[in-house]
């Protein structure tokens, strides 16, 4: 320690690095903790002009307590949600927040907004240099919107938009050669046409994320241009099949990246190598999940080797050292082929006895990189743990998944032993936050057993999320059984009492939903009970499902 | 150009002899000898805001880095991940909160990025996730607000306790 040093704490350091270290805080941290220490820590909260807020997992009074706390002029990244675990946020924030004042934001996120308070929000919009908006109905026709949207789109501003406009929709919007867009993604397929007209006029476009691209060639289709701008492509659920591929990529030759899931009859080596040699020079970057059908019934792996014979070649492994890997599922005969590191983000995991695999690099199954992109799994652990034990009780290898967050787990029968040893071996339950229990049990089963699933969740320390999906488990064993760091809840039941009881006993949620196929009927009564109880909570129904974000409970409700 | 020295000075006249590459890791530095023309061999760089016990970790810091990429620009929508902290840089931070200070003012000064990130974010993790309490503890921080303005703000955020 050097003689003076008592004299540097957190106080003494100059406003700026107070505001760096702000940069690195989440916001309740900032506003509920860091603000409240001293008069000072308090001014700089107040006047720190680069809050960051992303209000998908929210409690509704901290939602609105975050909201008087900041300045709209001091936000420069904003993502606001109406998914049933903020039911009507966008509203909540509209009636209180101006967006005309926020003239520092840059970055904009709204989920399932409709299509009014949309428009209310483009209006006051210019400064937006990222826009990512999903809609709450996936068609729309008010014209005055989408010529909103093409103003903003062709703005001196926006650098990167995201989008899940209907192929209609899009067709109305006017793009023009002013619009100096980088980045776009759009959630539903589009039309070849529709693909060149937007790249003609989006001359700085350099990045494409879509869910598929449709070519279908006639004599219209123009295949001589060359879109030159454009370096990343992504297509997310494709049906291309090799024709059309080869007529996509001969108008986009400057591509650097290329993504395609999905896809018909596109597992051949040969075919792509030719491609990218004669179409895509600068390609550094392939990355694919391709489907296939396998043409016999294959028995080990020496014969999914041949399956992948034609991406063993000196262009693949020498010069590219680009390598895969083949899954090959016996049921169906049916194999997947992925680029590695596996670049899907979602997978479902098969027991090893079910499938065969062979992969180009030799490492694949030491190397946990392989599997870093894969945040989301569904599983059988009834299935998967009887089929290790079918094979003589060895334990199973799975590769480890260690950046998995979202988890659904089907259970056939009770849930199994082990199964936290099990899982641990392949998945970080410390990492989960967004976790589905489908129990596909008989009437009969005694759902007292499922005690057993607490010492599951004591490993799961940040899940955030819990769907429990199973019609027939007590409301009161669900109490017991759901840890109380669990902030939204979902469940499936038809009883408005149960209902009741859930929402009094859990205290510590944030937001719960019920899937009831009688809901529609229920939600008035439940409404009239929330506005005794919860008075300020919002409720919404869809498709037999209802979903509210909980405000506090009156004072009386607290002393019961 | 590998292997020359120069000399830096702190503010306490100790003068250090370190590689021009790792020094370089400072755009203030390099800006001195790039840009001001002061030459590699001859010149004494002296740095009035840095003592000589700091320079020192300073440049094992610098030294133990040499080879890293240089650190992304800053940008506005970047993760607020405050565990990315090696593990070499988490046990070369484990010192008195005086000197973490100190050398949050040093990597300031001598604009070594990666330095000022990792310590801000050391400092971030010491106040993330405690009470306002908990932080004036921790940083021998005097609760200066009036009995008036405490009641204030106890009233604007007693919806708050929920983490």
């Amino acid at each position: 320690m050097t003689s003076n040093s008592h004299s540097f704490t957190l106080s003494t350091l100059p406003n700026e690095l107070l505001y760096r270290i702000l940069g690195i805080l989440d916001n309740q941290t900032i506003l509920f903790s860091f603000r409240l220490t001293c008069r000072r820590f308090y001014s700089i909260a107040q006047t720190y002009n680069h809050y960051q807020l992303d209000f998908r997992s929210v409690s509704k009074p901290n939602f609105r307590s975050i909201c008087r706390s900041i300045h709209p002029g001091h936000i420069v990244s904003l993502t606001l949600s109406n998914e049933n675990q903020t039911v009507d946020q966008i509203k909540c924030f509209l009636s209180s927040f101006p967006f005309q004042q926020m003239t520092r934001l840059r970055s904009l996120i709204l989920l399932k907004i409709d299509y009014q308070d949309f428009h209310t929000i483009l209006q006051a919009l210019s400064t937006l240099s990222s826009l990512s908006v999903t809609f709450s109905n996936s068609n729309f026709q008010n014209f005055e919107t989408l010529s909103l949207l093409s103003s903003i789109i062709s703005g001196p501003k926006l650098r990167s938009l995201t989008f899940d406009l209907s192929t209609d929709n899009i067709n109305q919007i006017s793009w023009s050669k002013e619009c100096l867009l980088q980045s776009l993604t759009m959630s539903q397929s589009i039309g070849f046409t529709q693909l060149c007209t937007i790249l003609s006029s989006a001359l700085q476009l350099k990045k494409i994320v879509l869910q598929d691209c449709i070519v279908a060639i006639n004599r219209d289709t123009d295949l001589s241009m060359a879109y030159t701008q454009l370096i990343s492509l992504t297509l997310n659920d494709s049906e291309l099949d090799m024709n059309g591929c080869e007529s996509l990529l001969s108008v986009v030759p400057s591509l650097e990246h290329f993504r395609i899931i999905g896809g018909s009859q596109l597992c051949d080596g040969l075919f792509w190598e030719n491609l990218i040699k004669k179409n895509l020079l600068k390609l550094t970057k392939f990355e694919f999940g391709l489907p296939g059908e396998a043409p016999l019934l294959l028995n080990d792996s020496s014969e999914i080797q041949k399956l992948i014979a034609s991406f063993r070649t000196a262009f693949w492994l020498e010069v590219k050292q680009w390598f895969v890997t083949c899954y090959y599922f016996k049921s169906s005969s049916s194999y997947c082929l992925y680029s590695l590191p596996i670049c899907k983000s979602n997978v479902k995991l098969f027991a090893n006895k079910d499938k065969l695999s062979y992969s180009t690099y030799s490492y694949f199954s030491q190397d946990i990189s392989m599997t870093d992109n894969i945040n989301e799994m569904q599983l059988n652990l009834t299935k998967l743990m009887a089929g290790d034990k079918d094979d003589g009780n060895q334990a199973a290898i799975y590769p480890y998944f260690r950046n998995l967050t979202k988890l659904l787990i089907d259970i056939d029968d009770e849930w199994p032993m082990n199964s936290v040893e099990f899982l641990s071996s392949f998945i970080n339950l410390s990492h989960i936050v967004n976790l589905t229990i489908r129990l596909n049990l008989s009437i009969k089963y005694d759902f007292d057993q499922l005690l057993h699933i607490t010492h599951f969740f004591d490993q799961t320390s940040h899940l955030q999320s819990l769907v429990i999906d199973n019609s027939e488990i007590s409301a009161e064993t669900i109490c017991s059984l759901v840890p109380h760091h669990v902030r939204h809840f979902q469940v499936t039941t038809n009883s408005i009492q149960d209902m009741k009881l859930l929402i009094e006993q859990m205290v510590y949620l944030w937001s719960i939903t019920f899937e009831a196929f009688s809901a529609e009927d229920l939600k008035i009564d439940l409404s009239n009970w929330l506005a005794e109880t919860r008075p300020s909570s919002t409720l919404k129904y869809e498709n037999s499902v209802l979903s509210i974000w909980l405000d506090r409970a009156t004072t009386s409700t607290n002393r019961q | 150009m590998a292997g020359n020295k120069i000399k830096l000075q702190s503010n306490d006249g100790d003068t250090f002899d370190v590689d021009v590459e790792i020094a370089k890791q400072s755009a203030t530095i390099k800006t001195m000898l790039e840009d001001l023309g002061m030459s590699e061999e001859d010149d004494v760089i002296p740095l009035p805001n840095v003592n000589s016990a700091i320079l020192k970790k300073v440049i094992q810091w610098a030294t133990h880095h040499k080879d890293d990429p240089p650190p992304p620009e800053d940008d506005e929508n970047r993760e607020k991940n405050l565990s990315d902290i090696s593990s070499w840089d988490q046990d070369f931070l484990k010192v008195d909160q005086g000197t973490l200070f100190e050398l949050i003012l040093a990597a300031n000064y001598l604009d070594i990025k990666g330095l000022l990130d990792v310590t801000c974010k050391t400092v971030a993790n010491m106040i993330k996730g405690r009470t306002p309490e908990e932080i004036r503890r921790q940083f021998n921080i005097k609760n200066d607000f009036t009995p008036q303005e405490e009641e204030q703000i106890k009233k604007e955020n007693e919806w708050c306790e929920e983490k």
